[in-house]
């Protein structure tokens, strides 16, 4: 071929390229249903997810909360919920705050502990139910209630925080007041010391010895009775003499009486002797009487020889008490001394324990509760200025939009065709079957370069930051749009009916959806996923866009994953290359059998 | 009066000259000339005056199997340059396998189909597919066209695809609108259109380009007897352009009425190609003499038949007529009009015949390899 009938052939070519994409516009635009799920279904999609994502906040989620007992504690709690306006219920029992979630008129339970109370362990605790079939929003859910809880957690570590660190403070004084009573304490122990020493001493000297014998109580008893047996063997003898005198009287008088002349003299004498008599028996009585105070006298000497005798055994026995007294007083002063001494080195021990901990709790530096609670202040700068979650949804979104319009819109073109009856009519024709595919891919892509357009142009109210990287955002789109239309085209080539390509391409998006990082981390994934994940074209371009739209990423810091962007659209054409030609003879013997008539009368 | 073979002369004449076949014939008919008599003399004219150099299209031993199935056993067929060539079969005896093969969008297992090329060469169309696209036009069974666009639009569009400037596009569009009559409908949208006019419309698509051979695939199918008759119009002015056409149709009667030449295929092989009257000939030189009087006395003229066997070899009784075969048809019906002056019945219609082409077909299918006599 020369190259004037190369070029000739090349503008042909074109020429048939452009007549085909007309054609496929028409026909899009023409079959509204096809126009309105492939072409406006993305948009409509975009602008729902926008409304949708256009804030920060949850202010739709509803929390069940159910407590035993209510008190101020959990109240706070309940409070700190409420003022992120959050709708609060607050169920009677357990069970009907989880079945709450379950009937979905909350979107999590959360549940106090009975007696919820700081400082009781164990029942401080709260406890949340979330239905984690509510995947994308539970860990927001989770995480909004966790900040909430955590804020008031924080302020109530912060109040309990302030208490200690006021109780150091106290302590700090009074440990430095009370240095000055240990010294003296010290010294007084020493005086103790001391003095007990005198004590002991003195006690040491102390003689408690004591023999009754040295009294002669034995002694004096004895000369008592004999003195007693004198005086009764006097008495005795004094009342034999007076018996003897009387009657040695009643001998005279009887001799008196007897007597002649003792009338005479009788009288006188019988009168003497009735005097003598008398006073014998005067004497005897006294001499009696003598013998009776003598026995008293005897009696109560006797008595007051054993009382002394008792007083002296009793000294006795209170002087060997004493005497155990002072023994056991000396020991137990040498026990005191011991303790003493012993409490003095506690007393240093104390000193210097106090000396340690006025040292260190002059060491704390930071005696501000928030500081002690929070260390570490953490804050979280957004890298892009924060206006709305759709803000960072933008680049995923365009990246879904994409994907999903021409994973839907390719195959529903080369379906469109090949289930046409004018499939049959453009094989005819002198067209290249690259003209064909060129067609459809031009054709997708210039549909998703429109839907760019008007996703654009609304975004461009929301944010100018779009505009910053166009270039190198209009590279990644181009690579984008390439290798997303190659996987719809391929999918669109591999399937005979539509309801089975829309089926795939559905899948596929499904499958590429999943396993990026907009439902759930890429980094919470298996490893093998994770690996398949970092090669989906979904995660690349998303990623990719972020960068360009939001960081404003230079050609330096993307251009290794945009070059392999780039290899994986080559490769997508190659494969839609590849798919094409080797499902093309398939495909016609199957176009061609749909024309196998059925049987019909001779006419 | 102008007898039979004057007749041909003059069919002869008029084709040669550059009649229309179609004129021509209901010209004749509106003179009284049997309708059967007139489409065989017009066959034969055309047949005679058909090019018969090197054939455009050539089938040679095309034999194509689907798995075991056999639906194409070598196939020889030669199509000259100009013809309106008819295919016939039953429905399913692979006459649109044939007619893919052809234009070579099935490659055949065995054989091999060639193209007379406009520099006189000859060349496979397997081998040759860029010219096969500009040399074929092809109207299938269902109509190919975008229902979506409109009339204009689809002819615009594959005018576009055959290479055709806008401005070519344009005028090819206007002049084809106005040959197969769509012009007042060329900005409905081509799915609203009637049957018929569908049928044109794809015609047209298929001949935008210009092809020398147009092949039709039922192009009749589920249309009324009128449509059938402008579609059949339509394909007589563009074969009168020069474009050889090849037809295929299980609507017997239509490809015989139209149609230089016909195949037929059964058993997954052209077991027969000719005109009407070879094909007839092939299985019965028989005239049938159909009359019909008022008093219905068939018994009387079947006796008088049956006296003269030899001049009328078979009668019967055919929808309300009396049928005798014969091949003398002048003499046979000359006796048999004098037996019924002589009855004085009164004659309520004659007319001559020969086995329509119809049933000789009918007649192949029953009776497979029997001819009807």
């Amino acid at each position: 071929m020369t190259p004037t009938r190369s070029t000739e052939h090349i503008s042909r070519g074109f020429e048939n390229l452009l007549v085909l994409v007309q054609k496929n516009l028409k026909l899009l635009v023409r079959a509204k249903a096809s126009a309105l799920v492939v072409i406006l279904g993305p948009l409509l999609i975009i602008f729902l997810a926008g409304l949708a994502f256009d804030n920060t906040n949850l202010y739709a989620v509803r929390i069940g909360t159910y407590s035993p007992s209510y008190n101020d504690l959990s109240n706070s709690f309940i409070d700190k919920l409420a003022e992120k306006q959050f709708e609060i219920t607050r169920y009677p029992t357990e069970e009907l705050c989880t079945q709450g979630i379950r009937r979905g008129e909350t979107h999590t339970c959360i549940m106090f502990a009975p007696n919820f109370a700081i400082g009781k362990n164990g029942s401080n605790e709260i406890r949340f139910a979330v239905d984690y079939s509510q995947i994308n929003l539970v860990w927001t859910i989770l995480n909004v209630m966790t900040t909430s809880i955590s804020a008031r957690s924080s302020e109530l570590s912060r109040n309990l925080t302030a208490v200690l660190l006021h109780t150091i403070d106290f302590t700090k004084k009074a440990v430095a007041d009370r240095k000055q009573n240990l010294v003296a304490l010290t010294t007084e122990n020493d005086e103790i010391g001391q003095r007990l020493g005198n004590v002991q001493a003195e006690l040491m000297e102390l003689e408690l010895g004591l023999d009754p014998g040295e009294f002669g109580i034995t002694n004096l008893s004895s000369s008592s009775r004999i003195v007693k047996q004198w005086v009764d063997n006097s008495l005795d003898l004094g009342k034999q003499s007076l018996d003897q005198a009387q009657h040695f009287i009643n001998a005279v008088g009887d001799l008196v009486k007897n007597s002649p002349a003792g009338s005479s003299i009788g009288t006188g004498v019988t009168t003497s002797l009735q005097a003598s008599v008398l006073e014998i028996a005067n004497l005897k009585d006294r001499l009696s009487k003598t013998e009776d105070i003598v026995g008293e006298q005897y009696a109560e000497l006797n008595s007051l020889i054993e009382h002394i005798a008792g007083r002296i055994t009793q000294t006795k026995s209170q002087i060997d008490l004493a005497e155990s007294a002072k023994v056991f007083t000396l020991d137990e002063i040498n026990v005191i001394n011991t303790l003493l001494d012993q409490a003095l080195l506690n007393i240093l021990t104390l000193q210097k324990s106090l000396n340690e901990i006025e040292k260190m709790i002059n060491a704390i530096q930071i005696t501000d509760p928030q500081a002690i609670v929070q260390p570490v202040q953490t804050s979280i700068v957004p890298v892009v200025a924060e206006q709305s979650y759709l803000n960072y949804l933008f680049p995923t979104l365009i990246a879904l939009v994409l994907l999903f319009t021409a994973l839907l819109l390719a195959p529903t073109l080369i379906l469109f065709e090949r289930n046409s009856p004018a499939y049959f009519r453009n094989f005819m024709t002198p067209t290249s079957d690259l003209v064909f595919m060129g067609s459809v891919f031009v054709t997708t892509a210039l549909l998703q370069i429109v839907q760019l357009i008007v996703i654009f142009a609304i975004a461009g109210i929301f944010f100018t930051q779009i505009l910053n990287a166009f270039y190198y955002t209009a590279i990644v789109l181009a690579l984008m749009i390439t290798l997303y239309t190659c996987l719809g085209m391929i999918v669109g080539y591999l399937f005979n009916s539509e309801e089975t390509a829309m089926l795939a391409a559905i899948s596929l998006g499904s499958l590429f959806l999943f396993i990026s990082d907009i439902i759930i981390p890429i980094e919470s994934m298996p490893a093998v996923i994770m690996k398949f994940a970092s090669f989906n074209p979904l995660v690349i371009g998303s990623d990719l866009l972020r960068r360009t739209i939001l960081f404003n990423a230079s050609i330096g810091e993307i251009w290794t994953k945009m070059l392999l962007f780039a290899a994986m659209a080559v490769l997508g054409v190659c494969l839609v290359l590849a798919v094409y030609y080797g499902m093309k003879k398939n495909t016609f013997s199957k176009y061609l059998a749909k024309f196998v008539p059925k049987k019909e009368p001779l006419q | 009066m102008v007898t039979a073979p004057a007749l041909k002369e003059h069919i002869m004449q008029a084709i040669s000259q550059g009649a229309d076949k179609n004129d021509l014939r209901k010209l004749l008919i509106s003179a009284g000339w049997p309708g059967e008599i007139v489409t065989e003399y017009l066959g034969e004219a055309q047949e005679a005056i058909a090019p018969k150099g090197p054939a455009l299209v050539k089938l040679q031993g095309v034999t194509k199997r689907f798995g075991d199935n056999v639906v194409l056993d070598h196939i020889n067929l030669e199509i000259p340059p100009g013809e309106l060539f008819g295919i016939i079969g039953l429905s399913g005896v692979g006459k649109t396998t044939l007619l893919n093969t052809m234009v070579g969008f099935i490659e055949p297992d065995e054989g091999d189909v060639t193209l007379k090329l406009p520099d006189g060469s000859e060349a496979s169309i397997f081998k040759r597919k860029d010219i096969v696209s500009r040399m074929f036009g092809f109207a299938a069974q269902v109509p190919s066209f975008y229902g979506q666009l409109s009339v204009r639009e689809n002819i615009e569009h594959f005018a576009a695809l055959y290479n055709l400037t806008p401005a070519e596009c344009i005028s090819k569009c206007d002049s084809l609108l106005r040959l197969v009559g769509l012009e007042k409908a060329q900005h409905t949208l081509a799915q609203n259109l009637s049957g018929g006019m569908q049928k044109r419309l794809d015609i047209a698509c298929a001949i935008v380009h210009e092809p020398s051979i147009l092949i039709l695939d039922e192009p009749t199918a589920d249309l009324d007897p009128i449509i059938r008759n402008q579609i059949w119009d339509l394909l007589c002015q563009i074969n009168r352009q020069g474009t050889t056409i090849i037809v295929a149709s299980h609507v017997v009667s239509e490809l015989e009425q139209y149609c230089s030449r016909i195949a037929i295929l059964r058993s997954q092989k052209i077991t027969e190609v000719g005109t009407t009257a070879q094909l007839r000939d092939i299985y019965s030189k028989h005239y049938e003499i159909f009359l019909r009087v008022s008093q219905k006395d068939y018994p009387k003229i079947k006796a008088f038949c049956s006296k003269k066997r030899a001049l009328y070899p078979r009668v019967y009784e055919k929808n309300d007529c009396i049928v005798a075969q014969t091949a003398h048809p002048r003499e046979a019906l000359q006796q048999m009009l004098n037996f019924i002056a002589k009855l004085r019945i009164p004659l309520v219609h004659v007319h001559v015949d020969r086995p329509s082409i119809a049933e000789v077909f009918e007649a192949l299918v029953k009776n497979d390899s029997h001819p009807l006599h």
